[in-house]
């Protein structure tokens, strides 16, 4: 069973490592993009069909939701940003419960690796020896000399996983909320940072400047640490036991994976609101 | 002690000590909020949109605690 933080390298394109994260949001993205352009063009309004109705009510009451929070008019603004940014970090969450995602692996030497062995070990001539392997543990004795293990890689793996794509959906969430403050109260957003009348004001200023940093790594590690432990518990079950015995905890993570988009919509939406009101 | 042994020891301990917190934490919010819509049963909407939320957020709090552990064996 081999399980690593990281997302592991599929192919190297032009000096950017294609990994199996970022291929799987491909999909993801084309998936939802190909729904898009299907389902268009049978939309009705006087009429409307069952899969119209379901993400009616769902739009309906997540924009009456933010229409509470902030009021109807920003909240025309921001929806569709929100809106999309939750299908897709759902469509992710949910990616990576398909039967297809742990089931497809290539195998692949750690070339990395090899390299690393060669370049320090200038003295001996073949190119791995029995003592680094029994260092590394990388390798295994064969007849013929000693051999590097062959890692199977999965192909696909959900694109919640990988923490470089969690901290830019939390840099993206960030960015969009400060930009909000900005473009609604023009130069008195600075305020709220800034703020000369009285010393325990700057204090609180500073620290409002200091917490939107932390904002930054709270949305991520929430989004990354839920995703990751359900793959992790998937899959030690799956290696503990036969493959139907992962069925509650697959329900656990339909639940999970649709709360933690909510929760990102949710809190988004609640720190603009905080961003855009008027300080008195 | 080899660095294996001690990373695998940390792991189990950081995961165990670091959930008792939001465990608590969670049963407190569930408590007060079954409490309040026993209470006022025509608020159980909003009361339950408010316990969603606090609960998310004291849950966050054993998901860094995981990441950590995490780290600790893996990194």
């Amino acid at each position: 069973m081999h399980v690593s933080i990281a997302p592991e390298r599929l192919i190297n394109i032009l000096g950017f490592d294609l990994t199996n994260t970022v291929l799987t949001a491909f999909i993801v993205v084309a998936l939802i993009i190909a729904f898009a352009f299907f389902v268009s063009p049978k939309l009705n309004f006087a009429n409307p069909g069952k899969l119209q109705l379901v993400f009616e009510v769902a739009f309906g009451y997540l924009y009456d939701m933010v229409c509470g929070l902030m009021g109807s008019k920003i909240a025309k603004q921001v929806i569709g940003f929100l809106f999309s940014l939750l299908l897709f970090i759902l469509f992710s969450n949910w990616f990576g419960l398909l039967p297809i995602v742990p089931s497809i692996a290539i195998n692949h030497t750690n070339e990395e690796h090899v390299e690393s062995v060669v370049a320090t070990e200038a003295k001996h001539e073949e190119e791995l020896s029995v003592s680094k392997c029994i260092e590394t543990k990388n390798c295994y004795l064969t007849v013929s000399g000693v051999e590097q293990f062959e890692e199977p890689v999965h192909l696909l793996r959900a694109p919640t996983t990988d923490l470089s794509m969690t901290v830019s959906f939390a840099i993206m969430a960030v960015l969009s909320i400060n930009l909000l403050g900005f473009k609604t109260l023009k130069l008195g957003y600075l305020k709220k940072f800034i703020n000369f009348s009285n010393p325990i004001n700057f204090i609180v200023g500073i620290l409002e400047l200091l917490s939107e940093f932390i904002r930054i790594i709270s949305f991520s590690f929430r989004l990354f640490g839920n995703i990751f432990a359900g793959e992790l518990l998937l899959t030690v079950i799956t290696f503990l036991s036969f493959g139907i015995a992962t069925l509650p905890f697959l329900f656990l993570e339909i639940f999970v994976g649709l709360i933690q988009s909510f929760v990102f919509f949710i809190l988004t939406a609640m720190f603009m609101t905080l961003a855009v009101e008027q300080h008195h | 002690m080899e660095v294996e042994a001690v990373k695998l020891l940390t792991m189990a301990f950081v995961m165990a000590i670091g959930a008792i917190g939001p465990g608590l934490g969670i049963a407190k919010i569930a408590t007060k909020s079954v409490e309040s819509v026993g209470r006022n049963p025509d608020a159980a909407g909003k009361v339950q949109s408010l316990m969603i939320l606090g609960i998310v957020f004291t849950e966050s709090i054993a998901v860094f605690v995981l990441v950590v552990a995490l780290m600790i064996k893996f990194l």
